[in-house]
């Protein structure tokens, strides 16, 4: 019995020494790899500037310059964006109207690279803006930013989508999904910026956050 | 800890061929588990490593980097990176001892202890309403949807099954049954 009982403990031991020997192995084998091939972490992001429209009979700016030379976006609370503001339609259910019950995040809470709605329509309202969204074609369908153009992560797959052929690389790029944790238009977002777009923003709240403030929307089926 | 070729009499005594059938029965079975766990690690490793074709090729590590970072797991910069480069080597290591039969309890252990953390993650990601890509064969999604889900879990279960019965049972010795 004692045979077995140091047989049993010599054999975890064994387990845990073959494993300890393997891993550091891979350890070894993924810092040689890490140092090779270093990883980039996230996108190269500015900050967020509004195009820059030509003055009529005058000459046109550069809409691609730099944070220090394009105009600054001042994020601006429309009476849309408060909802406290916005009169709200008497429920007879009880359920809040969606612009009472949707509160936009503010800009200090935003990670690198995403925008406001307000910044969002901002650049909208100005034009020489690429909206690109980043949800399936049914959700799409139901409702979308107008003008936008549908791209998935699965378009980009080995190839250069035709539809890039529609967004100026020149412009300001706007990706939305569903907000919040959405991931997909992180993932857009990146190829996008692969295949030569400087300019990449994410609407932070997605196209839901744009709905509830009202803003324009339009339903179609996007063409393939 | 090397497969024996030479029966199991000298360690047993007097068995009969029902059970040297069982123990080719269980020889049988360890193989084939390790073929295919093996392969599948491997399988995965191999596009998480191999250099994306082009820029918007959805292989290589870089690709990887990103199904990371969209777990939102709030880890440090350096730590992402860490995960990054090793997981993927830890499978090869793991995969490749498993196919050939060395330290192959070890390497079915480290599978073990890596599946259990690819679920919980998975879980993590269930548990708040996430849509994340797994990017776990890079842009093949051989068994479930791209998007992580229950089926992710359910497969990762079968496999930290058969990890476990890799790592708990001893290598049986292969003989065939006269």
């Amino acid at each position: 019995m004692n045979t077995s009982n140091s047989k049993s403990v010599g054999g975890i031991r064994s387990i845990w020494v073959q494993a300890s020997a393997l891993v550091a192995l891979g350890l070894l084998m993924g810092t040689a790899d890490a140092l090779v091939r270093p990883i980039k972490l996230g996108r190269n992001t500015t900050e967020f500037t509004l195009p820059v429209t030509p003055a009529p009979g005058g000459a046109a700016e550069p809409a691609t310059t730099g944070a220090e030379t394009s105009k600054p976006v001042e994020p601006v609370q429309t009476a849309a964006e408060t909802p406290k503001a916005q009169p709200a339609e008497p429920a007879e259910s009880g359920v809040p109207t969606s612009a009472e019950a949707f509160k936009p995040t503010p800009k200090d809470q935003l990670p690198k690279g995403q925008i406001t709605l307000a910044e969002a329509k901002a650049a909208f309202d100005a034009g020489e803006t690429n909206f690109v969204d980043a949800r399936p074609k049914e959700k799409f369908a139901e409702g979308h930013i107008p003008g936008a153009v549908r791209l998935e992560l699965v378009d980009f797959q080995d190839q250069i989508p035709a539809k890039l052929g529609l967004l100026p690389k020149e412009n300001l790029t706007i990706v939305y999904c569903n907000g919040g944790h959405c991931d997909e238009s992180e993932r857009v977002a990146e190829m996008l910026e692969n295949s030569g777009y400087a300019r990449i923003f994410i609407i932070h709240d997605g196209f839901p956050g744009w709905k509830a403030l009202g803003y324009p929307v339009e339903t179609g089926e996007d063409f393939e | 800890m090397s497969q024996s070729a030479t029966p199991a009499a000298s360690e047993h005594g007097g068995e009969s061929a029902l059970r040297r059938g069982d123990l080719s029965v269980l020889w049988a079975t360890q193989w084939t588990m390790r073929m295919l766990l093996g392969g599948l690690f491997i399988f995965a490793a191999w596009n998480k490593l191999h250099p994306a074709s082009s820029p918007q090729a959805m292989n290589g590590p870089q690709t990887f980097a990103s199904s990371v970072q969209a777990f939102k797991l709030g880890l440090p910069d350096w730590a992402i990176r860490a995960s990054v480069s090793v997981t993927p080597w830890l499978e090869v290591v793991s995969g490749l001892a498993l196919i050939l039969g060395v330290w192959r309890r070890g390497a079915a252990l480290i599978m073990s202890v890596m599946l259990v953390g690819f679920i919980l993650l998975i879980a993590s990601v269930l548990w708040r309403n996430m849509s994340v890509e797994c990017g776990c064969f890079g842009k093949l999604s051989p068994f479930c949807p791209k998007s992580v889900g229950w089926c992710n879990i359910a497969q990762n279960s079968v496999m930290l099954l058969v990890a476990l019965f890799l790592t708990l049972t001893r290598p049986a010795p292969m003989r065939l049954a006269k």
